[in-house]
This record gives C-alpha cells, sequence and structure tokens, in this order.
C-alpha cells in the first residue's frame, strides 16, 4: 500500500510531471490540488486525507506557502516543502512553521520519494542535527537581515505603505489619489521617512529600500 | 565633505588678500572698462541662479520645505535682476527705463540676499502649506507689481545711483562713492550674505547637505565681492573691478553645488534602477527557469531510467526552460523596455504559465498609447488575466490593444465563467483596475454574464 499524496504548486504543468514521476514509481493514489486561497485550499486538502503533502515554498510571485503549514500540519498529516531556493532564512521559517521535511527540488528524485516514504510511516524526515544546522543558519540570517532593516521597520504601517508605493514609482499625488487620503498626509509621511532612513530625497529613499531588499507590506495600510 | 574646511579656508583667505590687496596697495589696478564684459557676467549669472532656481523648485516640490522655497524664491529673483541689468547694459538710450532698472535691481539683490539669508537660518522642518504658498505668491506678486506701477505712473525722479563712467583707478585709494542709500544697501547685502555663509556652513555640520555646503562657500566670496563693491564701486558702473572677479568666484562655487547635486540624482536614479531590474530578473528566473531545470535535475539524477511517459515530461520541462531562458534574455536584450506588445504579452504570459490557459496578445502598434502608461496598462493586463484564470477558470484569454478613434482601446476577453455585472464579486481588483485606468484618463467598462466569459475594455483618451 503506498501513501496518499497530493502535491501543491503554483506550476501547473510542473506539478502534473512530478505527480507523472511519482505514479511511474508505482505511487498510485498522487495527485495534483489546484491552487486556491489558503482557507480554501486547507479544506480541499482535508476532504482527501493525504498521507504526505508536497507543498512549493512559493506559490507565486509574491505568495509564500509558509502560512499553510500549520493548518495543513493541523489536519492532520505531513507536509513536506519542495523548493529552489536556497534562501537559510526561508528554509529555517518553514521549519520553524512546523514542516517536517524541506526538499530540493533538484536533489535525485530518488531521496524525495524515500522522504515521502519515511513521512508517510511518521519517521523523522530531517535529522535532528540537520534541522539544527538549518535553523542557526536562519537565526544568524536573521539577526543581519535584523540589523539591515531596522531603520525600514521603524516605520509606521502608513508610512511603510507611502515607501511601498514610492519604490512603485508613483509620485506623492498618485498614492495620495490613489489611497484616498490627503496629499499633505502623503508628504508628512514621506518626510517622516526620509529622516527615519536618514536621506534627502524620496529617491534616496527608494534606493535604500532596494539595497536593503526591503519588500513593502500591505498596500492598504494607508487608511488605516 | 572632504575638502570642506580647505575650501572654507581658501574663500576666506582669498576674499580677504584680495580686498586688502587692492585697499592697501594701490599700484595694484585690477581694473577693466569693459562694458561687454560686465553684461557677459550678469548674463552667466542669471543663467546660474537660474539652474539653481530649479533644483530649489524641485527640493520644494517634494518635500514643501519653507527653506527650499526660499532658496527658490532667491535664485528667481537673482535671476530676473541680472537678466534686466543684461538687457539694459546693451540698450541703455531712455534715461528713465535705465535708472528704474537699476534701482530696482538694488533693491532686488536685497529681498534676494535676504530671502537666501533667511534660508540660511530656517531649519529643514519649517513647512509651507499650500494656502501659505498662496496667499504669500498673491502677496509678492502684488507688491512688484504695485511698485512698478507706481514708478511708471509717477515717474519719479530716480537719482543717480553713480555716473557710469567713474573709473575705480582714478584713484589708488578705497572711494567710497555714489548714492548714499545704495552704499546702505551695499553694506546691508554685506552682512546678509555673511551670514548666509555662517548659517549654511553651520546647518552642513547638521545634515550634511552637499549643495548647502556649496552655497556657504559661495557666500563667502560673495560677501567680499559686496565689500569690494562697497570700497570700489563698480557694480553699476562700467567698469569691471575686483568685485565681479569675487562675485564670479561665487557662482562657480554655486555651479559645483548645482552640478554636483544634479550628478547625485542621476547616481541615485541609476542606482534604483539597475537594483529593481536586479531583483525583477532574480524573481522571474527563479519564478520560471529554475523550478522547471530543477524538475530536470531531479529526474536525470534518479537512479530509476525514465519512462516513456516521464521522457515527454522531461522534454516538455526542457522545451519551457528554453522558452524561459529566451524570455528572460529578451527582457535583458529589450533595453527601451517600451516594447508594449512584448510587456503585456510578458504579464499574460506570466499568469498563464502559471495554469493550464493559453493567452493570445495582439498589439496594434499604431495604437496611440503614450509610453509612460505601458507600466498601468501592464498591470491591468496582469490584473484581468489572473481573474480570469483564477476566478473565471478561463482556459483562453485574449489580450488585444487597438486604435479607437483618436485614442486607444485595451480589450482583455476570455471564456471564463463570467459574473453578474450588477454584483461584481470582490477581491477581483476590478476597483484597482477601474483606478489604473482613471489614473491614464480612460474609463473601464465589463461585458459580461454568468455563464458568457468576461471582456474587460478600457478606453484610453487620445493624446
Amino acid at each position: 500500500m503506498t501513501p496518499r499524496v497530493l502535491i501543491i504548486d503554483d506550476h501547473a504543468l510542473l506539478s502534473e510531471a512530478l505527480a507523472a514521476a511519482f505514479r511511474e514509481r508505482g505511487y498510485r493514489d498522487v495527485d495534483v490540488v489546484p491552487l486556491a486561497d489558503d482557507p480554501q485550499l486547507v479544506v480541499e486538502v482535508a476532504s482527501r486525507q493525504p498521507d504526505v503533502v508536497l507543498l512549493d515554498l512559493h506559490l507565486g510571485p509574491e505568495r509564500l506557502a509558509t502560512s499553510l503549514i500549520g493548518p495543513l500540519q493541523a489536519i492532520p498529516t505531513t507536509v513536506v516543502l519542495i523548493t529552489a531556493s536556497r534562501d537559510p532564512l526561508l528554509l529555517g521559517a518553514c521549519i520553524e512553521g512546523g514542516a517536517s521535511g524541506i526538499v530540493d527540488k533538484a536533489q535525485p528524485f530518488d531521496e524525495l520519494a524515500t522522504m515521502v516514504e519515511a513521512a508517510s510511516r511518521g519517521a523523522p524526515v530531517l535529522s535532528s542535527a540537520a534541522r539544527d544546522v538549518l535553523l542557526s543558519e536562519m537565526r544568524d540570517r536573521q539577526r543581519l537581515r535584523r540589523a539591515t532593516l531596522a531603520p525600514f521597520e521603524s516605520l509606521t504601517p502608513r508610512e511603510q505603505a507611502v515607501l511601498g508605493g514610492l519604490c512603485h514609482g508613483r509620485t506623492a499625488e498618485e498614492i495620495a489619489t490613489e489611497s484616498d487620503v490627503a496629499l499633505s498626509t502623503v508628504r508628512t509621511h514621506i518626510r517622516a521617512i526620509l529622516s527615519k532612513l536618514h536621506v534627502k530625497t524620496q529617491l534616496a529613499a527608494v534606493a535604500a529600500a532596494r539595497r536593503a531588499g526591503w519588500e513593502p507590506g500591505d498596500p492598504g495600510a494607508i487608511n488605516r | 565633505m572632504r575638502h570642506g574646511r580647505a575650501v572654507v579656508v581658501g574663500s576666506v583667505v582669498l576674499g580677504a588678500t584680495f580686498t586688502l590687496v587692492v585697499t592697501l596697495a594701490p599700484v595694484v589696478r585690477l581694473a577693466y572698462a569693459n562694458v561687454r564684459l560686465h553684461v557677459a557676467l550678469n548674463t552667466g549669472e542669471a543663467l546660474v541662479a537660474s539652474l539653481l532656481a530649479y533644483l530649489s523648485i524641485g527640493r520644494f516640490g517634494e518635500l514643501r520645505r519653507l527653506r527650499d522655497l526660499l532658496l527658490s524664491a532667491a535664485f528667481v529673483t537673482f535671476a530676473v535682476v541680472n537678466l534686466m541689468l543684461s538687457a539694459t547694459g546693451t540698450a541703455s538710450s531712455d534715461d528713465f527705463a535705465l535708472g528704474f532698472v537699476i534701482w530696482a535691481s538694488v533693491f532686488g539683490r536685497v529681498v534676494a540676499a535676504g530671502a537666501f539669508a533667511a534660508a540660511a537660518l530656517v531649519g529643514p522642518d519649517r513647512l509651507v502649506t499650500a494656502r501659505v504658498l498662496r496667499v504669500w505668491t498673491a502677496v509678492a506678486i502684488a507688491l512688484a507689481a504695485g511698485l512698478a506701477a507706481l514708478a511708471m505712473v509717477a515717474e519719479l525722479n530716480l537719482a543717480e545711483i553713480l555716473d557710469p563712467e567713474l573709473s575705480p583707478e582714478a584713484a589708488g585709494r578705497p572711494r567710497i562713492v555714489g548714492h548714499p542709500l545704495a552704499l546702505a544697501l551695499q553694506v546691508a547685502l554685506l552682512g546678509l550674505f555673511a551670514t548666509a555663509a555662517i548659517g549654511f556652513l553651520r546647518r552642513t555640520t547638521v545634515e550634511r547637505d552637499e549643495l548647502l555646503f556649496w552655497f556657504g562657500a559661495g557666500a563667502i566670496l560673495r560677501a567680499f565681492a559686496q565689500l569690494n563693491y562697497f570700497l570700489f564701486p563698480s557694480l553699476y558702473s562700467e567698469w569691471v573691478y575686483t568685485g565681479d572677479l569675487l562675485r564670479l568666484g561665487s557662482y562657480v562655487f554655486f555651479v559645483i553645488g548645482g552640478a554636483r547635486e544634479l550628478r547625485g540624482f542621476w547616481r541615485v536614479q541609476t542606482e534604483v534602477a539597475v537594483l529593481g531590474e536586479r531583483q525583477r530578473l532574480a524573481r522571474e528566473i527563479h519564478d520560471g527557469l529554475s523550478q522547471e531545470l530543477s524538475f530536470l535535475q531531479s529526474q536525470l539524477a534518479s537512479s530509476h531510467p525514465p519512462g516513456p511517459e516521464m521522457a515527454v515530461h522531461l522534454r516538455d520541462a526542457a522545451t519551457r526552460a528554453l522558452t524561459e531562458s529566451r524570455r528572460v534574455v529578451a527582457a535583458l536584450v529589450d533595453v527601451a523596455g517600451a516594447d508594449l506588445a512584448w510587456s503585456l504579452r510578458a504579464e499574460a504570459e506570466d499568469v498563464a504559465r502559471r495554469s493550464r490557459a493559453t493567452v493570445g496578445v495582439e498589439v496594434d502598434p499604431d495604437a496611440p498609447v503614450r509610453a509612460d502608461s505601458h507600466a498601468e496598462l501592464a498591470r491591468i493586463v496582469r490584473e484581468a488575466t489572473t481573474n480570469a484564470v483564477r476566478h473565471g477558470g478561463a482556459r483562453e484569454v485574449q489580450v488585444r490593444l487597438e486604435r479607437a478613434g483618436d485614442g486607444a482601446r485595451l480589450l482583455i476577453s476570455d471564456d471564463g465563467s463570467g459574473f453578474d455585472p450588477t454584483t461584481p464579486p470582490t477581491g477581483f481588483g476590478l476597483r484597482s483596475m477601474a483606478d489604473r485606468a482613471a489614473l491614464l484618463g480612460g474609463e473601464i467598462r465589463i461585458h459580461t454574464a454568468p455563464g458568457a466569459g468576461t471582456v474587460i475594455e478600457v478606453v484610453l483618451p487620445g493624446q
């Protein structure tokens, strides 16, 4: 009896191919779940009662699967992340989020199959040593990253939304129109941003954000 | 500022030495009776002042600081005053007009220097609201117009400031001559520029704003220029003397400041563009190419040889990887990035790639679309295609941009499930698409019904 495996990936053609690879090796119960919103996905997965869920870490250009790990594990099922990313920050976050294992998409398929096998038996997918390495690498990177992002974290949500607009090439006027606030309010935010980031111009603020790899959060925050 | 201290000390030494030498050593004469050179100097000052006015207005527009407004006012006034003097320097037949221009320029310079000095004393935190700006602009225009009209109507008997032919070499010692009011104003100008120099240089220690530093350095030389103008009145004569030389020096510093401000702007602009592009490409490669290649690697590294069905999957993945790499290369090569057809296709295909839908993109190259609206159109296409695929379950999406009268029309049609347009579902981004269309001066029309697919029509006005 082979385990029941579900694949969640934003890349439909690739996940079909992956499912085909499993079937070719004798897994009879492998399926691809069409992408949907988080709650819908969880309901869908729960209704199929899989032994193992192979979850792609990137579910689109701006969507990470980290928020899905917890709810899926709670179904309960075993979640194994598959990713082409090597970013210790992301990988560590998956482990912290409760993922049973992480598989590099590029490693030989046999290893993925072995992992799925182990996961379905309830055996540990990742050795505790490997976990510790990942987590400590993540902590190191987090410390660095926090230092880089500290000035951006000091921005209020509204200021972050305005900076996000500037990063997308919007002018103060456009940001004001788009988010339905007064132009003077946007300018006040901009001045606060400049003084917190220690730069003189809007353009320099955008450059600082790009250099630090800062990503704007929720664009709706300006109205809150 | 790397050589800041040297520049400041050098300016003070230069100004002081110059003034002392021409005052105490009558043998040294640096005077030229050259009206044309005088005109050229005034024109040069006008041009430099215009550049700095442009930069200051740009800064003011961004942050609405009082300081930048004062600087804008100062440089606009300096530019106007010098242009007036250049113009009358060549046509001085009408005595009244000449007298008026000269007196107006004396006062104009005091006003400009006053604004300049005030800008040096105002901190960066003082702001100007739109209402205050309107009121003060109106007051300034009314005052200037009122004074000019009064002078014209009353044909005031404008005293001559100075005999234009007066030569500084007639006497080797300082000769404080001319209209007493004009002399008093020269002293006032000296004080204002000295204040500005101290103010700006002190501000630079706090703010590290290079433009302000060069303003301060220029103001030092300008203060010494005013001292020379007071001792050897040449500003309104046909003579070029030491004061003019120092004034020229101050404008060299102002030009350096302006040029460095522009250079800094371009440097940051380039950095922003490069970093943005690098992130975009990294994302593109990660989302497409590396996924396919990872899959190929994973399957081929397996001990189990791929069966015939798997071979088809592998071939397809390799094909997609190749297509993807060509797409990324095309994105790199297309320097202009302005090829609308390409960017619309890239957006639509990027969305379609993640689903099983197919997209067709057709763009009439003659459709009149402004270059600055390309990005918004691309976002509308992305949003509409995402809706069609995600919410409508569409298998096929057609994107079409065509000429429509004077303007253009963008159509995104799909064979998805459609919806009731009277109760549009939330989360469809319809509002944001409508906002984007409005930003382009256009509007959005939605043609749909349950089960009938959806057509999003964006109507763009003519240019």
